[in-house]
């Protein structure tokens, strides 16, 4: 377990497998952590690569900040990340919110990153602040609703109340809702500044963000599609075994 | 103190530094206590505790691999004392 000082900010870091040649780096999404990979993803991964997990700040064990939740911010804290650890060229995987800081770190630093994986990432422009105020309530009990699923416990505890509690800082007592409005340009950079890397797009068939798929589809000329039956936005963890298999093949 | 309470108390001391020994102490946690359900751990929780048994057991027991190998329906009902039995046999076996 390690805590890096980045850009102001102490995250906690995971590695696995560090004596391998090839790494790649994993970004979670919002309201969640790095544990979304680390117990299964991962470690498949990490017969092969080493493996790098964080949790963004404000996330999982990773210290909560007022400000920067923007993709431009986030991914600087990314190549941040990879300065700390020495790392030149890496894959990436990245998860809902995750993916687009991958992509907006490929636009920023293209020679820093090989290929890129995104699962389930969502459209940029559809993040705006009426997306989180309007559907907060549906996001806390989703949040809640899955953790309660995937851990057999009832709504209410200790672990239900970190949930709770994290949503209300990000959305209460940082300047997230107004980041996420700064975001709009990642469509308009893309259209700009083709990325030109291979890209794997792995979406659940039943997933709301098919509509990204599309449009990524049409503006990344090296990206492929996966789509899996019977999983939706939470497919890492609905779906680990296939996720990991779908990563190992295409970073091959 | 036989192995296995050696073991329990080594675990109890590494999970106080997870979730703070004022909650250890709370909990009343029992070699039967299950990590999500009766501790409450959450899934970080969960990760930081596997990287804390894994600085100390590590040389000997790759605590983290043995979770990933498990379903998630495995992990989530996960006692105590199945992390006392790996430590000591590599297992879960009594």
């Amino acid at each position: 377990m390690a805590t890096l000082r980045i850009n102001g900010a102490e995250i906690h870091v995971a590695e696995m497998n560090t004596d391998a040649a090839t790494t790649v780096v994993m970004i979670h999404g919002l309201f969640t952590n790095m544990s979304v990979f680390y117990f299964n993803i991962a470690y498949e991964l990490s017969k092969r690569y080493r493996v790098v997990l964080y949790d963004l700040k404000s996330h999982g064990s990773s210290q909560r900040m007022p400000s920067g939740y923007d993709l431009d911010t986030m991914a600087g804290e990314l190549l941040a990340l990879l300065d700390a650890l020495n790392l030149t060229r890496v894959h990436i995987a990245g998860y809902s919110y995750g993916a687009l800081i991958a992509l907006k770190a490929a636009l920023t630093a293209p020679d820093r990153i090989d290929r890129l994986a995104l699962l389930e990432a969502p459209r940029p422009n559809h993040l705006d602040v009426s997306t989180f105020i309007g559907f907060r309530d549906l996001l806390l009990k989703k949040s809640v609703d899955n953790f309660c699923s995937i851990f057999k416990m009832k709504p209410s505890g200790r672990a239900v109340s970190k949930i709770r509690e994290m949503s209300d800082f990000l959305l209460d007592h940082t300047t997230f809702r107004d980041d996420l409005d700064r975001n709009d340009s990642l469509i308009d950079e893309l259209r700009e500044h083709i990325v030109r890397k291979p890209v794997l797009l792995l979406y659940g068939w039943d997933t709301d963000c098919k509509d990204a798929a599309w449009m990524l589809l049409a503006l990344l000329p090296n990206a492929s599609v996966r789509w899996e039956l019977g999983a939706d936005h939470n497919l890492p963890l609905q779906r680990p075994q296939w996720v990991s298999n779908q990563l190992l093949e295409f970073l091959r | 103190m036989e192995q296995k309470e050696q073991i329990f108390a080594e675990l109890m001391q590494l999970l106080g530094e997870v979730i703070g020994p004022e909650v250890v102490r709370e909990q009343n946690i029992t070699p039967d206590s299950v990590c999500s359900k009766d501790i409450e751990m959450d899934s970080i929780e969960l990760v930081k505790y596997a990287e804390k048994v894994n600085e100390k057991y590590g040389e000997t027991r790759d605590f983290p691999k043995w979770l990933s190998e498990m379903p998630m329906e495995q992990i989530t009902s996960l006692k105590m004392s199945d992390i006392v039995n790996f430590i000591i046999h590599g297992d879960t076996e009594n």
